[in-house]
């Protein structure tokens, strides 16, 4: 593969995630009353998250493949659908957050993909 | 169950190219080469679907290539007879092959046991068609061990199963419960996607 492949399938992996954060947060806070405890939205926002996520992310997995797709996307929708289930604001400002969070979320599968890869045994 | 598998991937095989594997197919086609590149003397390649991965055969090898879905191989059969090399392709289900026993020196899998209805069944089918001492070389995705990769391929299951493959297979723990000898397992993303090196002893 070509370093400009390589490029271009890491920026596909980004955009996806942070499509898949903006998403997932924006979703999680339509959803989830403000007025809900936090440690019920919480994790209905995870799973809300992850809903949008898997949803979000299937479009791109046509052009830049499957699970290096799937990975931080379903990672972004988690966090963002958590972490916008503990605030309160307007649609526009979850989605800022959620892209953000899937930005933030991309970097942890790097890194962890740099931890995992490579020989196992 | 394995008409169930075959009537599936009947009806993949007319969107398999342009909506499941293109992408995918070009960022692991390095990967796959590199597993590919020691293919020598009979050499059995399971479940060969639309044949997108026969342009990272070496040339001028002898393989019998099978699968269990007549459209998937009806796909396959152009590029099949563009390959520089013996290559013929048989309907066949891993599960009933009517190879004789030893028949072959090498068998090359690409993500094939996310689907295989019985793997571990299916694996054992394949050591009895592999001669003893032969290689059994697998590009395949797997569950993962990491959290929270771990949950979020559970959750993803119940949809990929219906579409096609499963995303939680232990498809290394299976190769080992099927006899074989496991020799080396590389990570190409995560621990999910990867390649397998087994022996069967």
């Amino acid at each position: 593969m070509t370093t400009a492949q390589r490029m271009f399938f890491l920026a596909g992996d980004l955009l996806s995630a942070a499509a898949s954060g903006a998403a997932a947060a924006a979703l999680a806070g339509a959803v989830l009353p403000d007025s809900w405890p936090v440690w019920t939205t919480m994790p209905l926002g995870m799973a809300l998250g992850m809903a949008a996520a898997f949803a979000a992310a299937a479009p791109f997995q046509l052009a830049f493949g499957c699970f290096e797709v799937m990975m931080p996307s379903m990672l972004a929708g988690m966090a963002a659908g958590m972490t916008a289930a503990m605030l309160s604001g307007g649609a526009g400002r979850f989605a800022a957050l959620g892209a953000a969070v899937g930005a933030a979320a991309f970097l942890c599968a790097s890194v962890m993909n740099l931890l995992l890869r490579g020989e196992a045994s | 169950m394995d008409e169930a598998a075959r009537r599936k991937w009947n009806r993949a095989a007319a969107s398999y190219d342009r909506f499941t594997a293109r992408a995918s197919e070009r960022r692991w086609a390095d990967y796959k080469r590199a597993l590919f590149a020691p293919m020598s003397g009979r050499v059995l390649f399971l479940a060969v679907g639309t044949g997108l991965d026969i342009a990272l055969f070496p040339s001028g090898q002898n393989i019998v290539g099978i699968d269990i879905s007549e459209n998937m191989l009806e796909r396959a059969r152009p590029r099949a007879a563009a390959y520089d090399g013996a290559l013929e392709l048989r309907r066949m289900n891993v599960h009933e092959m009517d190879f004789p026993a030893a028949r072959f020196d090498q068998i090359y899998t690409s993500c094939t046991f996310c689907s295989v209805p019985r793997p571990v069944e299916a694996l054992g089918q394949l050591r009895r068609v592999l001669r003893p001492g032969g290689d059994l070389r697998m590009f395949e995705h797997t569950g993962s061990r990491w959290f929270p990769f771990n949950l979020m391929l559970r959750a993803m299951n119940p949809i990929t199963r219906r579409l096609g493959p499963e995303v939680v297979r232990p498809t290394v723990e299976n190769v080992r419960a099927a006899g074989f000898e496991v020799r080396r397992v590389v990570n190409h993303y995560l621990d999910i996607v990867k390649s397998i090196e087994a022996v069967n002893p």
